[in-house]
């Protein structure tokens, strides 16, 4: 099953609406008249420009509804201010300038129910995304870490999975411990189990295979493993593992002898950002994959973040799998936990 | 102290939740006060609000220290 199938059979017969703060950019412009064709999603755009319209109209009844021509003097600036003063304790003239800014309006959307998820970052670091993301939708209940994983779409890459493969964590945690390495490969396994329907196989990476090495580093891996061990983790992962491992078959029998998740990896857990980051652009660079996400684990919404050398298949693909990835309402265990209390009802809590 | 520099004194102190009296020009943002990269966003908008400056994410990155913050709304105004 492809994504857009996948996405379509997610999301069922009521399309899901995903906000772009960034919609001057002529890229995503040209995927959301991508995805108002495919009537799964449905593209709201903040400040693009009116000719914008004109391109949606044959696939909307109501082309205009997706263009928040000017976010900051929108009407609804003053309610998403006193709800993000009220919530943060600061001043309502500051929250205003706060709320007006696209990154945080367009989570606001999301926050109030406005919108279904959220994509941005093709014009922003990728901390600031964060950053908005943490501030207005918060960690989700229950969530134990907030983290990131790209989907790659690898040409040539033949697995059960196809082409792709979940890489993980390219954006949020610079050096995790055992701890955290733990907590980030069991939300990216949940996130393909619930995104997509995988079997999780998830190898913890080093530049070790079974103590072929010697370092606080491989340590630090093997810490992960113990930790989701004692946890007793429900999905298949083993470490640590050097990368040729877990995704080839014969290297892994001579490497690693039985392992659940040798040479079959779909889920790959580097040990660092650096790692996660570096390793997911030579792939891209050096087999023209597409990169979905990376996509925001743990808060109270979808959220994804794009490189700012996204493409158009990025940006179509990652707004798909955003919506498939939509619970509505709260307390719906998702991928990215049960629903945080909206803003909204922040007062009545 | 200036006028300027007292508010920008109490903007700090309120981000960082502390009392100002013990805020001084030398007070290191992040060390001192825990003022990071999600506690810069509220800091920007409340200097923005307070003085009618406009101050990008990239801008309110780089002052080390209460003093530094002072000399880059002062070459804003």
């Amino acid at each position: 099953m492809d994504l857009m199938e996948r996405a379509r059979a997610q999301v069922g017969s009521v399309s899901r609406s995903i906000v772009f703060p960034e919609g001057g950019d002529a890229t995503v412009q040209d995927a959301a008249v991508a995805l108002a064709r495919t009537g799964v999603v449905r593209p709201v755009l903040l400040d693009a420009p009116v000719e914008l319209v004109a391109r949606l109209a044959p696939y909307l009844l109501d082309p205009e509804a997706c263009r928040v021509p000017d976010c900051s003097h929108d009407p609804r600036v003053r309610r998403y201010a006193e709800l993000y003063a009220a919530r943060h304790d600061i001043p309502l003239n500051a929250a205003e300038l706060i709320v007006r800014r696209p990154l945080y309006f367009a989570a606001m959307m999301v926050a109030e129910g406005d919108a279904h998820g959220m994509v941005a970052g093709i014009q922003s670091p990728t901390e600031d995304v964060i950053i908005a993301t943490h501030l207005v939708l918060g960690q989700a209940e229950g969530a134990a870490v907030t983290c990131s994983f790209y989907l790659l779409d690898i040409p040539g890459r033949d697995s059960e999975e196809g082409q792709l493969l979940a890489f993980t964590d390219p954006a949020m945690h610079p050096r995790p411990d055992s701890s955290e390495l733990a907590e980030i490969a069991t939300a990216v396994a949940a996130a393909v189990e619930g995104m997509l329907g995988w079997e999780p196989r998830v190898a913890l990476l080093s530049f070790s295979t079974r103590g072929s090495a010697d370092d606080a580093a491989v340590d630090l891996v093997r810490g992960a493993c113990d930790v989701l061990r004692s946890k007793g983790a429900t999905f298949a992962f083993d470490g640590e593992m050097q990368a040729d491992a877990a995704l080839n078959e014969r290297v892994a029998h001579r490497k690693l002898g039985d392992s659940p998740v040798g040479g079959r990896a779909n889920v790959l857990v580097c040990p660092n950002l650096d790692a996660a980051n570096i390793g997911a652009k030579l792939i891209q660079h050096f087999t023209c994959a597409t990169a979905y996400g990376p996509f925001l684990l743990g808060f109270a919404a979808p959220v994804s973040d794009l490189s700012r050398s996204a493409q158009l298949d990025d940006v179509v693909g990652t707004a798909l799998l955003v919506a498939a990835l939509h619970r509505s309402g709260p307390g719906r265990e998702g991928p990215w936990g049960r629903s945080r209390v909206p803003l909204r009802d922040a007062g009545n809590a | 102290m200036a006028e300027i520099d007292q508010e920008i004194v109490r903007i700090v102190a309120s981000v960082a939740k502390t009392d100002p009296g013990t805020v001084h020009p030398e007070t290191r943002l992040a060390e001192d006060l825990m003022i990071k990269s999600i506690g810069r966003i509220e800091l920007a908008a409340r200097i923005d609000a307070q003085f009618g400056t406009e101050t990008s994410n990239f801008e309110i990155r780089r002052p080390k220290t209460v003093q530094d913050l002072v000399s880059l709304v002062a070459g804003k105004l």
